[in-house]
C-alpha cells in the first residue's frame, strides 16, 4: 500500500489539474445546466410516435441494409484472399505479406467519411457512394482481422492437406478456412452491424437510408416521425445480432 | 529408392542441429521403424522426406528425383507419391469424413472439382470403399471431429489409401492411442504395407510394437544414426545407446546404473 499511495497523490493532483484546464479551455458553461428543461421538451416531443410515415421509414432502413450488405460482402469476398497473401505463414513471400500490410493499414487510416466524400464526384449523393466507402473500409478491416486468424490458425490440417500434394489455394482452402469459418462469421456480422451504422451516418451528408430520413425530421423538427426512426434502427441493430448469433451456431 | 543424403537441419542458428550428416537409404518394400527419444529429429526427418520442411544442407531423393531441389509443381507431384498420417491426426475437423478421404485424390482431380466441393461419382465411390477397407464406411457422412482417436486415425488412413502413394509416411501415428487401439492400427498398417506394395517408414516411441512391425529399424540420437538393423540386431545395450539420458537428469529414475535398465521398462520383458 506504502508505494502506491506515495504515487497517489501526485497522480490525482496530475488528473484533476488536466479536468479543469481541459473544463476551461473547451468553455464549459455549467450554468446552462438549467436549460435542461428544453432536452425534455424535444424527448417528450417524441412522444407519442408517429407512424404516420413508417412506410417511408422502413423503405429506407431496408436501403441502409441493403448498403451496409453490399458493401460489407464485397469487402469480405475481397477481404478473404488478401488475408491469407498477408498472413506470415501463408503469404508466398516476405515482400507480397509487407506489401499487402502496408496497403491494408494505408487503406485502414482514412476515415470511412472521407472515403464517402471522395466517391461522392464520381457517383454523386446516392447508395453507390455509400457502398464503395463501406466496401474499401471493410477491405481494410477484415483483410488485417482475417490474416490475424489465418495466423493463428492450428497448422496440422493444413500439414495433412499439402502432404497430398494439393496446390497452396486447396491447403488454404481445406487446411485453414473450416478451422476459422466461425470466426469470419463473427467478424463478418459485427462488420455488418458496424456497416449499418456508418450508413446512418453517411445520412448527414444526404446519400439516402434511414440516417437520411432521420436528419431530415431532425431538421424539420418532426422529433415523433424521428422517434419512429431511432425505433427501427434499434430493433434493426438487434435483428442483426440474433442472426449473426444463429449462423454462428450452425456452423460452429 | 528412398535417400537421405547428409541431411543437416538447423532451426536456429543457436540451437543444437534437429539433423546432423544424416544419411539412409531406404528400399523399395521395406517397413521402417524409426526409434529415438523426443526431440532426437525423427519428425523432423520424415518431414524432410516429403519436403514440408526443407533441410539446411544435404538432399532427399526418391527415386532417383530430389525432392529437395524440386520445383514447386514438381515437388506436388512427388508428394503426391507419399501418403502422410499424423500423431493428432490433422483431419480438417468441420468437414465429414468422407470430404477428409476425397483430399487424397486433390492431386489429380481438376482444380475446379476441388474448389467447388464437386466431386465425380467416382472419386465418392473409390473414397467409401476405402472408408469400408479401414472399417469404418458407416462413418462416411459424420463430421470427423465427433470421431474418437482410432476412428480419426482410420480416415486419415483411408486418405492415404484413395491417394495410392508408394511410400507413406507416419509421424508418431499411434502415440495419442490407447496401447488396444494402437495395436489394432499398427496391424491395418502392416496389413496395407504387404497388400499395397507400400514402402513405409514410421515414427514410433515403443520397442516393442517396433520390433512386431518393422523389417529393419533405424535409431536416432541427437539428429545422428546411431543404429541400423533388422529387429532382432537390436539387443538391449543398443536400445541403451537410443534412449540413453544426455545427463544426469534421469537418472533417479532408473534402477542400476551398471545395467541398460531403462530396456527393461521399453521393452515391457
Amino acid at each position: 500500500m506504502g508505494p502506491l499511495r506515495k504515487k497517489a497523490v501526485p497522480a490525482s493532483v496530475l488528473i484533476l489539474v488536466a479536468v479543469v484546464f481541459s473544463a476551461w479551455d473547451a468553455e464549459l458553461h455549467f450554468g446552462d445546466v438549467t436549460d435542461i428543461g428544453n432536452s425534455f421538451d424535444f424527448l417528450s416531443g417524441m412522444w407519442p410516435l408517429d407512424f404516420s410515415m413508417a412506410d417511408h421509414t422502413l423503405e429506407e432502413t431496408l436501403i441502409t441494409v441493403e448498403m451496409a450488405f453490399l458493401g460489407t460482402v464485397a469487402g469480405l469476398a475481397v477481404a478473404l484472399p488478401l488475408s491469407f497473401l498477408a498472413a506470415r505463414n501463408t503469404s508466398p513471400g516476405p515482400v507480397v505479406c509487407n506489401g499487402v500490410r502496408s496497403f491494408l493499414t494505408l487503406l485502414r487510416s482514412i476515415p470511412e467519411l472521407v472515403l464517402a466524400l471522395i466517391f461522392v464526384p464520381t457517383f454523386g449523393l446516392e447508395p453507390l457512394t455509400v457502398i464503395v466507402a463501406i466496401f474499401l473500409h471493410n477491405v481494410a478491416v477484415l483483410g488485417k482481422l482475417l490474416a490475424e486468424l489465418v495466423e493463428a490458425a492450428d497448422p496440422g490440417p493444413r500439414e495433412a492437406v499439402a502432404s497430398t500434394g494439393a496446390r497452396d489455394v486447396l491447403v488454404a482452402l481445406y487446411g485453414i478456412v473450416p478451422q476459422i469459418f466461425p470466426n469470419i462469421l463473427s467478424h463478418y456480422f459485427y462488420r455488418l452491424e458496424v456497416g449499418v451504422r456508418s450508413s446512418l451516418l453517411f445520412g448527414a451528408i444526404g446519400a439516402g437510408g434511414i440516417g437520411d430520413v432521420l436528419f431530415l425530421h431532425f431538421k424539420t423538427f418532426e422529433y415523433a416521425a424521428m422517434a419512429v426512426d431511432i425505433l427501427a434502427i434499434m430493433v434493426l441493430i438487434w435483428l442483426l445480432d440474433i442472426l449473426g448469433a444463429f449462423f454462428r451456431a450452425k456452423v460452429i | 529408392m528412398l535417400q537421405f543424403i547428409d541431411l543437416t537441419k538447423r532451426y536456429g542458428k543457436a540451437d543444437p542441429p534437429a539433423l546432423q550428416d544424416f544419411s539412409l537409404t531406404v528400399e523399395e518394400g521395406e517397413f521402417v521403424v524409426l526409434l529415438g527419444r523426443s526431440g532426437a529429429g525423427k519428425s523432423t526427418l520424415i518431414r524432410c522426406a516429403n519436403g514440408l520442411i526443407r533441410p539446411t544442407s544435404g538432399e532427399v531423393r526418391w527415386k532417383g528425383e530430389s525432392v529437395t531441389r524440386a520445383k514447386k509443381e514438381e515437388l506436388l507431384k512427388l508428394r503426391a507419391g507419399m501418403g502422410m498420417i499424423f500423431q493428432q491426426f490433422q483431419l480438417i475437423s468441420r468437414l465429414d469424413v468422407l470430404t477428409n478421404v476425397m483430399v487424397g485424390r486433390f492431386h489429380h482431380l481438376p482444380l475446379w472439382r476441388s474448389l467447388t466441393g464437386t466431386f465425380p461419382p467416382e472419386v465418392v465411390e473409390t473414397a467409401r470403399e476405402a472408408l469400408h477397407r479401414v472399417g469404418i464406411g458407416h462413418l462416411a457422412r459424420q463430421r470427423a471431429d465427433g470421431l474418437s482417436g482410432g476412428q480419426q486415425q482410420r480416415v486419415a488412413i483411408a486418405r492415404v489409401l484413395v491417394q495410392r502413394p508408394k511410400l507413406l509416411l507416419g509421424d508418431e501415428p499411434v502415440a495419442s492411442l490407447d496401447p488396444v487401439t494402437a495395436d489394432a492400427i499398427l496391424r491395418l498398417l502392416k496389413e496395407i504395407h504387404r497388400h499395397e506394395k507400400m514402402t513405409t517408414i514410421l515414427n514410433l516411441h515403443d520397442v516393442h510394437m517396433a520390433r512386431r512391425v518393422a523389417t529393419r529399424i533405424v535409431g536416432i540420437r541427437n539428429g545422428r544414426l546411431v543404429f541400423d538393423g533388422k529387429p532382432e540386431e537390436l539387443d538391449e545395450s543398443r536400445v541403451w545407446d537410443i534412449y540413453r539420458p544426455d545427463d544426469d537428469c534421469c537418472r533417479p529414475f532408473l534402477v542400476h546404473e551398471s545395467q541398460p535398465p531403462v530396456s527393461h521398462v521399453l521393452l515391457r520383458v
